[in-house]
């Protein structure tokens, strides 16, 4: 196991060096600058954006510029971007990364709750109504076209009855004078999430441990579940900061709603399948016979084994949505890191583009290795030979 | 029998045993097609869209005036100035969006063009996925980690960004998207998917009997490795189409698509206009529902027939 | 039932987090205003230089000249000068250069009592620093700045006393005036030590333009308070501006009125001056300047969608938009309650140029044959319905005082048969001829041309027009597609590439002496009180790889006019010149002007009042008029 992981680990840097290199041939081999913006202007003279050019180093031969842009992607501040220049790129990105993370991580996390709970329904029952009912709606609302749902949504809810607020994910009035900026309060939330469920989990691992009773477990796991969430409840409220959550949580909704009722559709489905595939096993017939009640056999037995590949496909729908995220974004008034990067592409912005391509690579990679090693330990089925891949 | 000598078949009695059992399975398969009920219901979807994008040219002869009906560069003069976007009449069933043009011929014209984009793009991409995934499964060892680290890289690439870098260098006609989008879809999740499969059809007696009668390693992965791929293959051809289309009204819509017309162009016409806001949905819903329900439509066509598919390729998924 | 309890309590969650949100207080006296995209920075060196965007001039307002221009009538005042400059144009100079070559020289009065927002006073070492500092790194700092200073007329500059300066400069070139007299003065305060830092490193220019100001000193109405990066940012009013309360009263016979009674704040000061004329008769403007807002947040909305519905429910109360409304847009407002339209012409326009390097361009006759064939009324006013306005000069006509009415204009008014025989009969009389000839035949062209030749019997390649695309500008694209047409009938092969503007830029200003056919672009103009563009655009000094003058066009008359428009300081004489450059760019067609499209703007009049509306360039060349914007009634 441990081999395996060292092994892909080195899989990862030597597959990211390749990617990086791809990206940054494919950026060279483009034509114009991202001095065009400047064109349009008159009082810059064309002297002016040829200085401008040697600022940026683009009037350096191609194999100097690619070791250049090397080691500032490797040495960390993944270089200087053109359009925001001086600012470099990492700190563009630390701007921008947490906000798309925080939204999106909520969003995948809860279609694929609305996924396993509804594709583990609509299996069980095979063929009814639901499971017609289901699929189409499932499919119609998933089919629909992102940006004039957004609009439409943000029409209704945000400016006939003003629920919620008009895109952007900070009212301005609330945060005058805050003390921090929008990505402190951003980290932090990422923070209470990753480890409430590192001790949730860690909780719920013991607990299974010491406590045979199934019952007694059951209500052991509910109050550590409680706990925790009061625990961080508290941690939030205390901090100074809670308004500011709360701000960005209600900016956070109307977004959330656009698209867990597009996206939930495509977890239910796979969560429909992998569960048709688990329930012909021999073992689902066995505790049937045993006369297991089939609320038992469906939660226990077969969700439970159909979790793995959602699973799995839950680690890398969240990263793949980074990319996706851009009309979201866009619309939302969300600049994040699809739209940084897309903007990035579209003016050249060679440094930003590169490194912006880098982030969601690594991201990518380090999903897919998660992925992997969550498939290993949580199928004991499965081991992994020399060479497999 | 014991007693009688097998005699070597020809090769045109194969050819006719084999095409018999084609047409056989072919049957067979229609059959568990049209039994799930949410594959015909697909399949018709889609027909519907191919006859309405093919009766494209005969609407633009019914109005004998071609100019006015042209999808790009219709105007009707009749209209009062300054009523454009036009509401529906007679003479324009879906009106007319905001730079004069038939609203109904735009969807007709683009509904034929995106149809061949998803089936192009889908299509080559999946050809490209089967071949390298039958090409890795077959030799294995370095052939195989070479194509898998390759899929690998290919799919880091994020889609939507990577398409409006290769805009710049190369004119990004439909047809160029579409090839675009097989190369950057064909190399990835779906050749892992069918390698997978093909390993299956590896470990099969036939193909064990083949490379024992001597064929060569060419013959094996194009006559038995393949075409039993194929059913996934075409399976998963049905996903990928519904992908192309939304990848293209995405790309359309963000104003990166330098078509003239297309599904996603004439929502990107009415979003530059700034006829998407606010009450204007309502008002010039013309503008948006018709190509909007058409992408929504198709997509969902072609997921069904791959639903459909789905129980024909996968036997555990059919009714007992 | 568990699931019940479950729901009921995720919608009773939201609906608390919703309320709460709901609950934030409205500010007084705050004026809102949407941006389509975030500022850069708040280093106003960078902003002015390689971060230029008019996302950050929107709220550069820290900064004031020396000299500037009014209200809608782009005069030339002082702004924290004294006074004109002793000597218009700068006089010949006892002092010489180095190697023997002339000087010129003019001194300049500071006004006094001006203090910074951090309590210094300005005087003549702000001015000094400001620009020893910009000439020294003029090269690195680019954008705006070396356009300002022009580093080969500035000499040097040498403090009198604390209140006086003096210009050295090494021609009498008007660029003196319009430039470096305009050039933003920085506080000497704020930026020595980051200065002196910087150069203690190995590239001082890049670590200038790096420094992180987080506070900049600010002499103008307004200090900056806050940005929130992806979200908003905030000014606040200065309450030590020194211009508190000054009045801009504009006559109609030219004369400007500018005065202050010093009663603004604490640190206002006063002064009585009229310039160019007596201060009597009707007046065009009469504006007080505040701030009379506490402060200004600038809300970044990336989708323009909805930031006209946040100015339709009052959440701003204008849109900075360089491009104006679209028709959609323009349209929902129009049916919003407290919301007004304004319609102003914009200081640029779209153009289809030539390349005058090779043929058919070269051919004066080959440009106006294709100038008579444009149709500009009937693509704007039926295709684009009034959307885009026909142009046929290279001043705008609402800048009234350089535009020359009488400018010729090719084909206006001709109908469809008339233009085609008149481009036919001018082909003709050059030496054109054709494979196959159009014929025009009672006003109507029924047969078309094929296979033009040139004069020289070389028959013309097919002309590849770039044009934006319709995803980019239907408007361009659409007179793109119909030009390709009209000279398709006319019997030139065009080939229509339909891209985007990165794609065009790369081609017509990349490396290299320009290969194009034709192209359509557009320009914003500078400075709209003296079109000294028309000399970087068509000077033929400026025909070089990446300049400028993209046709290559060089034409003695035109070099002429304009050489004798830059060296008048005389604006009577500027104005004949300027008549004389633009009616020999109308003949010559290098660029054929095609239209421009009047920016519609927005903004909440039921909220704000602004102390006018109808302007070259509309509202947001001034930025929604920030200092003097008023509130009405509180909320």
């Amino acid at each position: 196991m441990l081999r395996y992981s060292a092994v892909r680990l080195a899989q990862i840097v030597v597959v990211l060096f390749i990617y990086t290199t791809i990206v940054w041939l494919m950026f060279y081999a483009m034509p114009g600058s991202v001095t065009n913006k400047f064109i349009g202007n008159p009082k810059i003279k064309p002297e002016a954006i040829q200085k401008m050019k040697q600022l940026f180093g683009l009037d350096l031969p191609w194999y100097k510029r690619y070791l250049m842009d090397m080691r500032n992607i490797y040495t960390g501040h993944l270089g200087i971007s053109f359009d925001y220049y001086p600012r470099t790129v990492w700190s563009i990105i630390t701007e921008r990364l947490p906000r798309t993370v925080t939204l999106f991580l909520t969003i995948v996390l809860i279609e694929y709750a609305i996924g396993f709970y509804l594709g583990k329904l609509i299996a069980w029952l095979r063929g009814g109504a639901l499971d017609y009912l289901a699929t189409v709606s499932g499919i119609v609302l998933w089919t629909m076209f992102l940006p004039v749902w957004a609009l439409f949504l943000i029409w209704l809810f945000a400016y006939l009855a003003g629920w919620f607020p008009l895109g952007q994910f900070v009212t301005p009035l609330r945060w005058l004078g805050a003390p921090h900026d929008a990505n402190f309060v951003f980290i932090r939330m990422l923070a209470t999430a990753f480890g409430g469920s590192f001790a949730f989990a860690a909780g719920w691992v013991t607990l299974r441990r010491f406590l045979h009773d199934r019952r007694v477990r059951r209500i052991a796991v509910a109050g550590l579940g409680l706990v925790v969430i009061a625990a961080a409840l508290v941690l939030w409220a205390r901090s100074g900061i809670g308004q500011y959550a709360i701000d960005i949580v209600w900016h956070m909704i109307l977004p959330f709603i656009t698209l867990v009722t597009i996206g939930f559709a495509g977890a239910m489905l796979v969560m429909r399948d992998s569960m048709l595939d688990t329930i012909s096993e021999d073992y689902i017939t066995t505790a049937r016979a045993k006369g297991l009640p089939e609320k038992v056999i469906r939660d226990h037995h077969a969700a439970r084994t159909a979790l793995l590949p959602l699973s799995t496909g839950f680690v890398l729908a969240i990263a793949f949505s980074l990319d996706g995220a851009v009309i979201t974004e866009t619309i939302f008034s969300w600049p994040g890191i699809g739209l940084t990067l897309l903007h990035a592409v579209s003016t050249q912005d060679v440094p930003l583009a590169v490194g912006a391509y880098t982030v969601l690579g690594l991201i990518a990679l380090l999903a897919h290795y998660v992925a992997d090693i969550l498939y290993a330990v949580l199928d004991p089925r499965i081991s992994y030979h020399r060479g497999g891949a | 029998m014991a007693d009688s000598v097998p005699r070597e078949l020809s090769k045109a009695e194969i050819r006719k045993a084999r095409r018999a059992l084609f047409f056989r399975s072919l049957r067979q398969n229609w059959r568990l097609f049209t039994a799930s009920k949410i594959g015909p219901i697909g399949l018709s979807i889609i027909i519907f869209f191919v006859l309405f994008g093919a009766a494209h040219p005969i609407y633009m002869l019914a109005h004998h005036n071609n100019a006015i009906y042209d999808p790009v560069m219709g105007f009707d003069y009749d209209l009062p100035a300054g009523t454009n976007p036009h509401p529906p009449t007679w003479s324009h069933p879906l009106g007319t969006d905001a730079l004069g043009r038939d609203v109904m011929s735009q969807l007709m014209y683009s509904t034929t063009r995106d149809i061949l984009l998803g089936l192009i793009a889908a299509g080559a991409g999946v050809l490209i996925a089967t071949l390298i995934g039958s090409i890795a499964a077959f030799y294995g060892g370095i052939v195989d980690a070479f194509f898998m680290r390759v899929a690998d890289i290919v799919m880091l690439f994020p889609l939507l960004a990577t398409l409006v870098a290769l805009s710049a260098v190369v004119k990004v006609s439909l047809l160029m998207l579409a090839l675009l989008l097989a190369l950057l879809t064909g190399f990835g999740a779906t050749a892992i998917i069918l390698k997978s499969q093909a390993l299956q059809v590896k470990v099969k007696p036939f193909v064990e009997a083949a490379r024992i009668s001597g064929g060569s390693n060419f013959h094996i992965i194009w006559s038995h490795i393949v075409p039993n791929v194929l059913p996934l293959s075409f399976l998963y051809m049905m996903f990928s189409v519904t992908g192309a289309i939304f990848t293209e009204a995405a790309l359309a819509f963000l104003g990166f698509l330098n078509v003239q017309m297309s599904l996603g162009m004439i929502i990107q016409y009415a979003n530059n206009a700034g006829y998407l806001v606010g009450s204007r949905l309502g008002v010039y819903w013309y503008l948006w529902l018709p190509p909007g329900v058409a992408i929504s439509l198709l997509c969902a066509g072609f997921y069904f027939v791959g639903r459909g598919l789905d129980e024909v390729v996968n036997p555990r998924l059919r009714e007992r | 039932m568990k699931r019940l309890v479950l729901l009921g309590l995720i919608l009773g969650l939201i609906a608390g987090v919703g309320l709460f949100g709901a609950a934030a207080n409205t500010g007084s006296k705050v004026y809102n205003i949407g941006l389509l995209d975030d500022i850069t920075t708040t280093n106003m060196i960078a902003g002015l230089g390689p971060d230029s965007s008019t996302y950050n001039f929107t709220i550069y307002y820290w900064n004031q000249t020396l000299y500037t221009i009014t209200d809608k009538t782009f005069e030339y005042v002082p702004q924290l000068a004294d006074g004109m400059p002793s000597d218009m144009p700068p006089k010949l100079s006892d002092q010489k250069q180095p190697d023997g070559k002339p000087l010129y020289e003019t001194t300049v009065h500071l006004k006094q009592g001006i203090y910074w927002s951090d309590g210094n006073e300005f005087t003549a070492d702000d001015v000094v620093f400001s620009y020893n500092l910009i000439e020294k790194y003029a090269d690195v700092f680019g954008g705006n700045w070396s356009g300002e200073i022009y580093p080969k007329l500035f000499y040097k500059i040498q403090k009198i006393d604390d209140f006086t300066v003096k210009f050295y400069l090494t021609s009498d070139s008007i660029n003196f005036k319009w430039g470096t007299l305009m050039m933003t003065i920085l506080p000497k305060a704020q930026w020595e030590p980051i200065v002196a830092k910087a150069e203690q490193g190995k590239t001082p220019g890049k670590d200038i333009l790096a420094a992180q100001i987080d506070h900049p000193v600010s002499i103008g109405p307004f200090t900056f308070d806050q940005w929130q990066k992806g979200a908003f940012a905030v000014n606040d009013a200065n309450p030590t501006y020194y211009d508190q309360g000054s009045n801009e009263a504009i006559f109609k016979n030219g004369a400007v009125h500018l005065t202050n009674p010093g009663t603004g704040n604490a640190k206002a000061i006063s002064y009585d001056n009229t310039y160019y004329g007596t201060a009597s008769g009707d007046k065009i403007l009469d504006m007080t300047t505040g701030p009379f807002v506490d402060k200004v947040i600038y809300h970044v909305y990336t989708d323009q969608a909805t930031a006209v519905l946040a100015l339709s429910k009052g959440d701003i109360d204008f849109i900075e938009n360089p491009n104006g409304l679209t028709q959609g847009f323009a349209d929902q407002l129009k049916s919003a309650n407290g919301v007004s339209l304004v319609e102003n012409p914009p200081n640029g326009w779209r153009y289809l140029a030539f390349n005058l390097r090779k043929s058919p361009g070269s051919y004066l006759a080959y440009r106006q044959a294709v100038a008579y064939l444009i149709d500009r009324d009937f693509i704007c006013n039926n295709l684009l319905q009034g959307r885009a306005v026909p142009e046929y000069s290279v001043i705008p006509p609402a800048n009234s005082f350089w535009y020359d009415p009488n400018v010729p204009k090719l084909g206006q008014g001709m109908d469809e048969g008339a233009r085609m025989q008149k481009a036919i009969d001018l082909l003709k009389a050059a030496g054109f001829t054709w494979k196959q000839e159009p014929i025009v035949q009672n006003g109507k062209l029924v047969t078309q041309g094929k296979g033009l030749i040139d004069p020289k019997g070389t028959p013309v390649p097919s002309q590849t027009l770039l044009c934006p695309s319709t995803a980019y500008d239907p408007m361009r694209a659409t007179f793109g597609i119909w030009i390709s047409r009209w000279m398709n009938e006319l019997g030139i092969p065009v080939n229509l590439n339909l891209t985007g503007f990165n794609t065009i830029q790369g081609f017509v200003f990349g490396s290299g002496a320009p290969t194009y056919d034709m192209y359509i672009l557009g320009w914003g103009l500078g400075n709209p009180a003296f079109p000294d563009f028309m000399d970087a655009f068509f000077g033929s000094e400026n025909d070089y790889p990446a300049g400028f003058n993209t046709p290559g066009f060089k034409n003695e008359d035109f070099d002429n006019a304009i050489q004798g428009m830059m060296a008048s300081w005389d604006q009577t004489v500027e104005q004949q010149y300027a008549y004389k450059a633009q009616d020999i760019l109308a003949e010559q067609v290098p660029y054929v002007i095609l239209f421009y499209s009047p920016l519609t703007e927005a903004y909440r009049s039921d909220r704000v009042s602004m102390p006018y509306t109808q302007v070259l360039d509309g509202l947001q060349g001034v930025f929604g008029e920030q200092p003097s914007v008023k509130l009405i009634s509180a909320q």
